[in-house]
């Protein structure tokens, strides 16, 4: 039984100025796996390769098992990207219809229900939803084929706090069932660190790490000390480091170890936002 | 395919700018009143275009919305996505078509004269046109963007302006009674071919990925 809804395997695909280098990493079932890096890392081009939007270059890329070349495999992934793509002209029951004529397992009592539970206006054109409301459509509409797989492309991005609250929600809520899974790519940190289970740092086409995000969250610390008192410190105790005009930071692996072994010194819980930081600025401040 | 097709004639409808609305008709209203009996005809020649402009402009706003993205991530082929758009095409024919009949109608009874040819001609031509539109345009939309395909739409153009013309001078018609019918059966042998032409050609448009 396959225990991965994605599986990426060395895919390589090259662009003039850029190269997305032999990246690999899983999204296993049951699981949101958080896809972070700054803009122009090649999130939006791992997810595009994935979908079968690009054409790869080399590299392996399995959905559900399956080649993702095969299009059937797309009648149980949701997508949503980082801006609504239905036309201005449409409302809800236009979706509706156009939407259970590509999907087979459209459910439109599902679809009914969320735009009930999300206050979405039924009858008003799309064109005068405020981003907000066209976001949450767009994830209504990923989410009501009941899919096994959601791929979501900075799908929070632009929205007031209220509603990515909701829509964590709505995904905390999808992974109930252990068969799904999301793939989040975003660069609000703060939401992958609320609901992934794993996190994947991309950094100029490479993926930097793939842990655990409560091994990144709970263990990672980062240490504040004097130029004086960093001297001292081992650099096989820290991952990277920054200078600033009164300290100098470091991010550390396991901050209980740090702290038993210097005494004195200061470590700091360490948040998804800091750890990207540190490795994709490194030493600078 | 249901749901794309379904999409592209809402496009279609619901898409229709008013300005253009208001220059096809005005258009239409000059082109009767100074036509005479050849009226219906020219009316439908419009309307007709009008048609395969919509049908363009319904393409732009595809790419407004980037929605070949979207579509992409569905589980629909290219194959599906191509015909459904053809067919799409076809179904707002039936527009072009009813216009056709009511301007030929309007005209017959204004100016007491019903001849069965110009009628065949403007039928002929309500189907004729809105497809050779769409099938020059939409392999280059595919291939080229909206914009490219919105060129040479503007370029169709003038062959039809002079089709207009020569009726207009007056000799246009009559000289060309004898041998109307079998102009008219190739041209609509020519577009049909043209249009599935156009079809594998948007197909391979559709189908190319960087």
């Amino acid at each position: 039984m396959e225990k991965n809804n994605i599986l990426v395997r060395d895919l390589y695909k090259q662009f003039d100025g850029f190269l997305l280098d032999h990246v690999s990493f899983q999204v296993p079932k049951g699981r949101i796996v958080g896809f972070i890096g700054e803009n122009g890392a090649g999130k939006s081009t791992t997810i595009n390769l994935i979908l079968d939007e690009l054409k790869r270059d080399n590299g392996q890329i399995q959905i559900f098992g399956k080649e993702n070349t095969i299009s059937t495999v797309k009648e149980d992934i949701g997508v949503v990207f980082d801006e609504c793509n239905f036309h201005d002209v449409f409302n809800t029951s236009d979706i509706e219809k156009i939407l259970s004529g590509i999907y087979k397992s459209w459910d439109s009592c599902l679809y009914r229900q969320y735009l009930k539970r999300f206050k979405i206006p039924e009858k008003k054109q799309i064109g005068s939803f405020s981003k907000g409301m066209k976001m949450k459509l767009s994830i209504i509409c990923a989410m009501a084929h009941k899919p096994k797989l959601l791929i979501l492309d900075e799908a929070t991005t632009g929205l007031d706090p209220v509603v990515r609250d909701e829509m964590l929600d709505l995904f905390l809520e999808f992974i109930q069932d252990e068969d799904c899974s999301i793939l989040f790519s975003s660069h609000i940190t703060s939401d992958i660190q609320k609901i992934a289970d794993y996190v994947i740092l991309i950094h100029q086409g490479k993926i930097i790490f793939e842990e655990q995000k409560d091994d990144l969250v709970y263990n990672f610390g980062i240490v504040k000390c004097g130029k004086e008192k960093f001297a001292s410190i081992s650099p096989d105790d820290y991952i990277t480091h920054r200078v600033t005009n009164v300290s100098v930071e470091c991010l550390v692996r396991d901050k209980e170890a740090i702290k038993h072994k210097y005494k004195n010194i200061v470590v700091d819980n360490a948040t998804l936002e800091d750890i990207m930081l540190f490795y994709i600025k490194g030493g600078a401040a | 395919m249901r749901g794309l097709i379904y999409k592209d004639i809402t496009i279609f409808f619901k898409g229709i700018d008013k300005k253009l609305v208001l220059i096809a008709a005005g258009a239409i209203i000059l082109l009767m009143v100074n036509t005479g009996v050849y009226a219906g005809l020219f009316a439908s020649v419009m309307l007709a275009m009008t048609i395969g402009i919509q049908n363009i402009m319904s393409f732009a706003s595809d790419e407004k919305a980037s929605w070949k993205k979207y579509q992409l991530a569905m589980p629909v082929n290219a194959v599906s996505v191509v015909t459904s758009k053809y067919i799409s095409v076809i179904c707002t024919l039936a527009v072009s078509l009813a216009g056709s009949v009511l301007f030929n109608l309007l005209s017959s009874v204004a100016f007491r004269s019903f001849n069965i040819t110009v009628w065949g001609v403007s039928t002929a031509a309500s189907v004729i046109v809105p497809l050779l539109w769409t099938g020059i345009c939409l392999p280059l939309t595919y291939w080229f963007g909206f914009h490219s395909a919105q060129t040479m739409g503007m370029i169709v153009v003038i062959p039809m302006f002079y089709f207009i013309k020569y009726f207009e001078d007056g000799v246009g018609f009559s000289a060309m009674t004898n041998s109307i019918l079998s102009y008219v059966v190739v041209a609509g042998i020519a577009v049909v071919v043209l249009f599935i032409i156009s079809m594998i050609i948007s197909m391979a448009g559709y189908n190319r990925k960087e």
